[in-house]
């Protein structure tokens, strides 16, 4: 192993509360990195608003904090201008499933080669304690005044519907595991999605490191096979992995639900249609010879200059 | 009913041309041409052909009426009939409309 | 002298495009310059639309009515057009459509038929096609009947075969009837036929037909105008382009590699003309030196505007050249992340095509209501740089620099074009848009690490994502790039931002922040921005003619604000009159704000029609008289 997990440290004060299930998230993180062996240069780590979204300053890489909800398309578009980069997306679920949840979406219908993990502890940690998107109706944390009116999303299938072919879940405090799910969402080629179940200690009192501990499970025990290799492959499996998806409760399933090796990262589409898109790629590709533009206005926009045709009709 | 039977004088009440007939499409554009989904060619109102078939108004069906330029159900085209106006089963949208058209909204 | 005004209505989807860019054609072959515009609805099919064209020696410079000759291809056309028709002047019409009742034209606008139902009543009579050209008759105006149906019916047995289109060859007939009537003759509507469709063969011989039956029938019935002689351009290739177009070409020429965008009007048609050429093809020096034949942009279309500005900002941020594309309500959904581009010093370019607002307003017309929210656009303090085009070689000018401003200064720059630019297009001669005398290079500074660094002239090092580690964020921030509440390191970066501003002002000189035109001893002047500019210039000739020499201050930038030049000019003239297409007077506003000196008078046009220069004629000619505050000019379909 060529580095040391330490080495993705920052010297920036990790601020979380005591008992937050981001400190598990960010250490798993930090694992994966190094295991992984990825230069921190090549490292693009977008922070969304919230607690989550403070990642930004504690995993050592050539970082971007966005705007509330933006996280997504900020980081499609680092993607988009330089394909080599690694780009993990780290965000709340109020940032990505509520704010951002459009581009939530959208991002699964391109299958950019982009993790997501969401810190997913189904409340507004730095406004209070609000209801985020995956708390479910029906609760009631002590931070909010009554129980919650809404219902909540289920974010693995929003992925499964968005065209995510990846699709995780882990726990923020069974690290080990949570290492594993990241290093393969990271090195999966396409829209990868790790939701990380986590407690606020804060303001979450229902949801607690107790109450998941209590339900959790892992796919592996039942001898899930995440891997789809073809589209009629897909087509089985997929009523099994949604019926799965589903499973809330008594018994929640953590692990991989997905690995859909069928469809071509967006990087690959946009090299199919403009070959040396990948050699060349908008981050790094030269715009002029000697200050002299790369293609004669005249020449390439021809069919807007009016010219006698000899035709015989 | 026969739908757009021509007002012409004569002792013939229907005259059976194209704007009469159930497989003529008129330009929603410039309806006195349209296009026969019969033959597969351009024609006028007011040709005509052997293989006619008059257009009657039937329930459960959409119809393009030409003079409001929009599509009634069966409902409403009896309404529009008695008022004079011309329906038929569809409009006819040429393949390279697109060109004619703008970024709108 | 040549001025010709042709104007082509007909219903959206009916062929008034491509009878528009024939009737361009046909001019340009015959060696003039030209300039045409759309004006539809928004609307897919069947509402009125229309072309207006307006031929000269040199380049046009405003639309005005009337026209020579109005090709009215249905009823709808004639009855909203029929008073825009000089004497002397011609109306192609339908002969089958001239017992046509306004009453039964459904998609006509309800206000219309209303207005037509009290001017004829006023005559005691219907609004009818035929009473319509009855009252342009009296007016010296000669109506033209052509039997569509009929004509069609001729062109099938001359060509031997079925139709190949009913819009494409009703268009033609009304258009080369047009034509003959404006002393064009048949060779050259031919050759614009062939031009128009050389990528469909099959429709040029039936259309051709058409333009000869058509000319056949007129030309027993009327002479028309004299026939127009050979064009100072004759033989020379001209380019004809909108402005949507323009822009797109001076993106691909300025090196742009990413642009997003989510669909708008009048936006769109930039961004897919930019996509149609997004994989391009090389000069030859370039091939050589970089041994490539091709090079490609991404254009993507995004799921919203928060998305499309955000990826723009990502993409620049990891090094590319960055657009994005939008209009008045798109820029509104832009606004947070305009304030994060500033924060975050990204070098992106915002091209924000105008239409008439408030709301969704009237999508498809001319408004110059976003200047203050370009200018204001980002909470807290968001200096930026907004930049507005005044024709459409300054839009495509415009654009390189402003790709370059964005690097040089690390800003995002607001680019301001108005709907009439998009949708309207001129003929270009080819050294107008070569590149020549402005470099197309990178312009980030390279001078070091730290990212954020406060320096003297406010500009920090550029450090690409992915080239070292960092931290960029939208909270404030010491030097590294960190996040940051502390009093001293907040003041360091907002007084950074300030110098950066000021550095901005020094850098880009004044002359391209601000034109003048006109007589240094003008008793008028003219304060204008957007693309007013061409149809002002046209006016000033036309005022100077009548012995009122006028004074034209053409603000170009708003931030910077060109303070020293305007102030100038303002405070020693008599009259000082605003020209603009906003109910306050945006620019007026501003001038005041930065200047301190207040525009007494004011020339608005809001029906979301462009501004004719006969309007501003009339404008400036009524103000001198009556000293009126305000003159709200009307004209327009």
């Amino acid at each position: 192993m060529a580095r040391s997990f330490l080495e993705y440290k920052t010297d920036a004060w990790v601020q979380w509360c005591p008992g937050c299930g981001d400190f598990g998230i960010l250490n798993a993180i930090h694992r994966a990195l190094a295991e992984l062996d990825i230069d921190p240069r090549n490292l693009v780590v977008v922070g969304g608003i919230g607690c989550s979204g403070r990642t930004t300053f504690y995993v050592k890489g050539s970082n971007l904090h966005a705007l509330h909800g933006r996280a997504i398309p900020l980081a499609t578009g680092v993607k988009l201008a330089n394909p080599r980069l690694k780009v993990v997306i780290a965000g709340g679920d109020g940032d990505l499933l509520g704010i951002g949840a459009g581009h939530f979406v959208a991002v699964g219908r391109r299958n950019v080669d982009i993790t997501v993990i969401v810190f997913d502890n189904a409340v507004y940690g730095l406004t209070k304690g609000q209801a985020a998107p995956t708390l479910p109706s029906g609760v009631k944390t002590k931070a909010l005044p009554g129980p919650n009116i809404q219902d909540a999303v289920n974010p693995l299938l929003l992925a499964l519907a968005s065209g995510y072919t990846f699709i995780a879940r882990g726990y923020a405090y069974h690290t080990a595991q949570l290492k594993e799910m990241i290093k393969a969402a990271i090195s999966h080629r396409g829209t990868a999605l790790v939701d990380v179940l986590q407690p606020c200690p804060t303001y979450n009192n229902v949801m607690t490191n107790q109450w998941y501990e209590e339900r959790v499970y892992y796919l592996e025990e039942e001898e899930w096979d995440p891997v789809v290799k073809t589209p009629e492959e897909y087509r089985r499996k997929v009523p099994l992995i949604a019926a799965k998806m589903l499973e809330w409760g008594d018994r929640i399933p953590l692990g991989v639900f997905l690995k859909d090796e069928t469809k071509e990262p967006f990087e690959e589409r946009l090299e199919r249609q403009m070959p040396g898109y990948m050699d060349n790629p908008p981050s790094s590709r030269p715009i002029s010879v000697d200050g002299y533009p790369l293609a004669d206005p005249w020449k390439v926009f021809e069919e807007k200059v009016v010219k006698k045709v000899e035709a015989s009709y | 009913m026969v739908l757009n039977v021509l007002q012409k004088r004569g002792p013939r009440g229907l005259v059976a041309v194209c704007m009469n007939c159930r497989y003529w499409r008129p330009s929603p554009h410039y309806p006195y041409a349209g296009y026969c989904i019969l033959h597969g060619k351009v024609t006028l109102e007011d040709d005509s052909c052997s293989m006619h078939s008059p257009l009657r108004l039937k329930r459960n069906q959409f119809y393009w009426c030409s003079s409001c330029k929009t599509r009634v159900s069966s409902e409403e085209a009896g309404a529009h009939a008695s008022q004079g106006h011309k329906l038929y089963l569809g409009a006819y949208v040429e393949k390279d409309v697109r060109e004619e058209i703008y970024d709108a909204f | 002298m040549v001025d010709l005004k042709i104007l082509i209505g007909g219903p959206q989807g009916g062929g008034i495009e491509s009878a528009g860019q024939i009737a361009l054609k046909a001019f340009v072959l015959k060696g003039y310059h030209v300039l045409g515009s759309r004006e539809y609805q928004s609307n897919i099919m069947g509402a009125h639309s229309y072309y207006l064209v307006r031929v000269m020696r040199r380049r046009p410079r405003a639309l005005t009515l009337p026209v020579d000759v109005l090709v009215a291809l249905d009823a709808e056309s004639v009855l909203t057009h029929f008073e825009e028709v000089r004497p002397g002047g011609f109306i192609v019409y339908d002969s089958g459509t001239a017992n046509v009742k306004a009453s039964t034209i459904a998609p006509m606008a309800k206000p219309l038929k209303e207005r037509l139902s009290e001017f004829f009543g006023r005559r005691g009579s219907e609004p009818t096609v035929s009473e319509a050209l009855k009252v342009a008759e009296e007016r010296g105006v000669t109506p033209i009947g052509l039997p569509m149906k009929q004509l069609l019916r001729r062109v099938a047995e001359a060509t031997e075969r079925p139709l190949a289109s009913i819009s494409r060859t009703v268009n033609i007939m009304g258009l080369a009837a047009g034509l003959y009537l404006a002393g064009v003759e048949l060779e050259y509507v031919k050759d614009a036929i062939v031009a128009q469709f050389s990528a469909k063969p099959k429709i040029i011989k039936p259309n051709v037909v058409a333009a000869s039956m058509a000319v056949e029938h007129v030309s027993e019935l009327h002479e028309g105008l004299p026939r127009l002689e050979d064009g100072p351009l004759k033989g020379k290739q001209l380019m004809v382009a909108t402005g949507n177009e323009l822009v797109a070409m001076a993106k691909l020429v300025g090196g742009l590699s990413v642009q997003t965008y989510y669909p708008i009007t009048p936006s769109s048609d930039e961004a897919l003309y930019l996509e149609e050429h997004r994989y391009f093809e090389l000069n030859d020096v370039a091939k050589e030196r970089l041994g490539l034949e091709k090079m490609g942009i991404v254009v993507l279309q995004t799921e919203d505007e928060l998305s499309a500005i955000n990826m723009a900002i990502g993409a620049a941020l990891a090094g590319a050249r960055a657009a994005t594309s939008t209009s008045g309500p798109g820029f509104s959904l832009m606004n947070e992340a305009i304030s994060y581009a500033v924060t975050v010093e990204a070098p992106i370019l915002i091209t924000l095509w105008m239409r008439a607002g408030p709301s969704t307003g009237i999508p498809t017309r001319e408004g110059q209501q976003d200047l203050l929210h370009a200018l204001f656009s980002g909470h807290g303090d968001t200096p930026k740089i907004v930049v507005a085009s005044g024709d459409h070689l300054e839009a495509y000018w415009d654009t390189i620099k402003a790709l370059e401003w964005a690097e040089r200064f690390q800003t995002p720059v607001i680019h301001l074009v108005d709907k009439y630019l998009a949708s309207s297009m001129i003929s270009i001669e080819k050294r107008e848009i070569e590149p020549r005398g402005y470099p197309i290079m990178r312009a980030l500074k390279t001078d070091g690490d730290l990212r954020y660094k406060v320096t003297e002239d406010g500009i920090s090092p550029w450090v690409p994502l992915g080239s070292s580690t960092m931290v960029i964020t939208g909270l404030e921030h010491t030097e590294d790039g960190f996040a940051t509440e502390d009093p001293v390191a907040r003041d360091a970066m907002m007084e950074k931002r300030r110098r950066k501003m000021e550095t901005i002002k020094r850098e880009i000189p004044e002359e391209e922040r601000v034109r003048v035109y006109g007589a240094r001893d003008a008793d008028v002047v003219l304060v204008s921005w957007g693309s007013t500019k061409n149809p002002i210039l046209s006016a000033m000739e036309a005022l100077e003619g009548e012995g009122v020499g006028t004074r034209f201050v053409q603000i170009r930038t708003f931030f910077p604000f060109p303070e020293d030049t305007v102030s100038r000019e303002l405070s020693e003239a008599k009259t000082v009159i605003g020209v603009e297409q906003n109910l306050l007077g945006q620019a007026a506003f501003l001038v005041r704000a930065f200047t301190g000196y207040r525009v007494r008078h004011m020339i608005l046009k809001l029906n979301g029609r462009p501004i004719f220069d006969d309007e501003i004629v009339y404008g400036v000619k009524r103000i001198l008289e009556t000293g009126e505050e305000t003159v709200v000019v009307r004209g327009g379909s």
